[in-house]
């Protein structure tokens, strides 16, 4: 376990998605008070995925429309084939925690 | 900007308001007569079939994304083809029979085509009446335009001669940028 | 008698033969500058890639990612809000193979994506990702020098945008050079500034662009004849028809740039043009404001004016409708038009600005039908060879231009004169010619 911190619950808006930046960018998304984190590249051509249109419980790749569950990593729709990778998440007095192990 | 403006309504909502095949009749024959009357440029008589409230709305329209796709049509406020009352519908008319509204002078010869015409009873005497239309007009000595769309009509029981009186129309054109030289003519 | 030359190449087209089409100093045209296919591809490459080109309003791009799909002559060009608030302009054609990258006209966008192969932007112009990089391009493509084109000059003047594709172009104030004087009492007239209505008006004329830029640089002539029956027919009923007439005193300026506008200067008939609503505004805390601003006699005595930035930028001040007139071919235009308001007025002065403009000056405007019927017979008459054999008169007013008016500055003839016109082809046939 290596819960990190990532920023305040305020930094994301509601249906949207923040950047956190790093060798491995992390994606922090916001559905009213519930936070969720994957990484933030999109499995099939590389673009931000904290870009993309939240839809639902999904996030859709603002490039080519490839379509993830926030909570699973699913692939929902192609272009892409490879899952998103997921990470748990912990709200502490207004801060998120990201489990980065 | 905002989603078609007309919209077709619910089909179990309209059977419960289904008119009979006589007023069907009736109202097909209205926009008929109404139809002749614009191609043969009588002005006036066309103007009698106005309501005094008229709302006369043409919206302009839009490539969207899918995503946007509830932004195609200009939302009222924006800007629109045709966004008339009956006032300034004189206005147009009365240009027109001046004898120097050049873009008229001499006249286009137009056709106004109504076709899929749906209606439904709003009580009081008003009935909602959706058409497809298709006006051809020609001008001179070889321009042609057509254009297609959708009329969305509120017509009003009237003790005229033609039976109604045209109280709000709305019309959707099938084109983005209009491809026509002018506005020059009635839908 | 000598014929056209049948497509001679380039050859016939010498600088010297390009200059001739235009003599300001008779004030005679060769009527070949609207027709001929030939000069309209030298007008692409020496004019529009060299000139200041309207590109939208400030206010059509509210928030980071709004996009307008707008041309610079025939070029397709993406116009977007950055997250950094400018504004950023790029060629709307995928480097890789062509395709338009954005087919919608307007709207928010996160990123673009050309719909061919998937090569996907970011809103400021970068190429972002290119699919199968791996395992197609070997990971061998270098994503930094295949962006689309970017507009490399992009300037904003009281809120309109504007883009030129030549980097070495001077700044767009110095551009408008003693225009600015005009422009500035027909732009800058309230803190505030102004916006465009929402929405707009898109319409094709067979018409070549010069007719309509060189109508809203020059020509007031020509609205009390093309446009009498809508001045009749905006009467009020009952009132003496006599009353339609258009005012008879005002100038008309010539910049050196090819730039012009005309106004009326004695009695503000046009000031009711959008109805009373707006009239109370612009005559009452508009006008004192710009009092205050601009002091006279921009504020209040230049009204019922006609303007163009060269090449196709033009306003109608007072009436508000704002266009740019896009190139398509020698014989067509695309007419793009907005109606201007300033952006703390009262809804329903805008709202009384808008039905004016759509009213008036719009495809289906009382005003505007007119104004095309004129320009399309014009070019369907110069199919005839004969026909663009005759030279056409600029000369109106030719001789009696003043550079000394009490009041105006710059190069000014009565409101009735082509001195506007002149000063337009002027500059159209030294850049086409390479003289400037």
């Amino acid at each position: 376990m290596a819960w990190k911190k990532v920023c305040r619950t305020n930094d994301v808006a509601d249906q949207s998605g923040i950047k956190i930046k790093g060798p491995n960018p992390i994606a922090v998304f916001r559905l009213g008070d519930e936070f969720f984190a994957t990484d933030d590249t999109c499995t099939h051509a590389k673009f931000s995925l904290s870009e993309g249109y939240i839809e639902g419980e999904e996030v859709v790749c603002a490039l080519h429309e490839a379509r993830f569950c926030l909570r699973t990593g699913k692939v929902l729709s192609p272009p892409a084939i490879v899952p998103l990778r997921t990470y748990p998440v912990r709200v502490e007095d207004e801060e998120v925690f990201v489990d980065v192990d | 900007m905002g989603a078609q403006p007309a919209a077709e309504p619910d089909r179990a909502a309209m059977s419960a308001k289904r008119v009979t095949p006589e007023l069907q009749q009736e109202i097909e024959q209205f926009l008929y007569h109404e139809s002749r009357v614009l191609d043969e440029r009588r002005y006036e008589q066309w103007y009698e079939l106005l309501a005094d409230d008229l709302h006369y709305f043409m919206p302009t329209r839009y490539n969207r994304m899918r995503r946007e796709s509830d932004k195609e049509f200009s939302a009222p406020g924006e800007a629109a083809l045709f966004d008339e009352d009956k006032q300034s519908i004189a206005q147009r008319i009365r240009r027109l029979n001046t004898g120097m509204a050049w873009a008229e002078d001499p006249p286009s010869r137009t056709r106004h085509m109504v076709s899929n015409v749906v209606i439904r009873s709003r009580g009081d005497g008003e009935y909602e009446a959706d058409c497809y239309y298709l006006l051809y007009r020609s001008r001179l000595e070889r321009e042609v335009e057509i254009f297609v769309g959708m009329r969305h009509d509120v017509l009003r029981r009237s003790a005229n001669p033609a039976g109604f009186q045209i109280a709000r129309r709305t019309i959707i054109l099938d084109q983005t940028v209009l491809l026509a030289r002018n506005l020059s003519f009635f839908f | 008698m000598k014929t056209d030359s049948t497509s001679n190449g380039r050859g016939r087209l010498s600088s010297e033969m390009l200059r001739g089409l235009v003599d300001e100093k008779t004030g005679t045209l060769d009527p070949r500058i609207y027709h001929d296919r030939e000069i309209y591809e030298l007008e692409l490459e020496r004019i529009f890639t060299r000139s200041w080109l309207y590109l939208c309003h400030e206010s059509q791009l509210k928030k980071a990612g709004d996009f307008f799909s707008t041309y610079m002559a025939e070029d397709p060009v993406l116009v977007v809000r950055q997250k950094d608030g400018s504004v950023r302009a790029f060629l709307n054609q995928c480097r890789h193979r062509g395709m338009r990258i954005c087919r919608a006209d307007c709207g928010n966008a996160r990123a673009f994506t050309c719909s061919y192969h998937g090569w996907g932007y970011d809103i400021a112009g970068n190429l972002a990702s290119v699919p199968h990089e791996q395992d197609g391009y070997r990971n061998e493509i270098d994503k930094s020098k295949w962006g689309p084109l970017p507009v490399p000059r992009i300037e904003t003047y009281n809120g309109l945008v504007f883009g030129n594709w030549d980097k070495d172009a001077p700044n767009f104030r110095d551009y408008l050079g003693d225009m600015l004087w005009y422009t500035d009492g027909y732009f800058d007239r309230t803190a505030g500034g102004t916006e465009v209505i929402g929405g707009m008006h898109r319409w094709v004329l067979q018409c070549n662009w010069k007719f309509a830029a060189e109508q809203f640089c020059s020509d007031m002539y020509h609205a009390d004849f093309s446009h009498l029956s809508a001045l009749i027919a905006r009467l009020p009923e009952g009132v003496d028809p006599s009353m339609g007439q258009m005012p008879t005193i005002g100038s008309q300026f010539s910049s050196r740039n090819g730039h012009g506008t005309g106004f009326f200067t004695d009695v503000n008939t046009l000031d009711e043009f959008n109805g009373p609503v707006a009239a109370a505004w612009y005559q009452g805390p508009h006008r004192a404001e710009a009092i205050r601003r601009l002091g006279e006699p921009r504020a209040s005595q230049i009204s019922a004016a006609h303007m163009t930035v060269f090449p196709t930028f033009s306003f109608l001040p007072g009436i508000q409708t704002l266009r740019v007139w896009h190139p398509r071919g020698p014989g067509e235009i695309e007419v793009w038009a907005w109606a201007l308001a300033d952006r703390d007025a009262p809804a329903e002065v805008k709202e009384a600005v808008r039905l004016g403009v759509l009213r008036t000056f719009s495809a289906g405007g009382i005003f505007e039908q007119d104004d095309g019927e004129n320009w399309l017979e014009i070019q369907k008459v110069l199919r005839g060879h004969m026909a663009r054999r005759q030279k056409l008169n600029v000369a109106m007013g030719l001789g009696h231009q003043q550079t000394n008016h009490p009041r105006f500055p710059g190069k000014i003839n009565n409101v009735y004169a082509e001195e506007a016109a002149r000063g337009f082809y002027r500059q159209w046939a030294q850049m086409i010619s390479g003289e400037i």
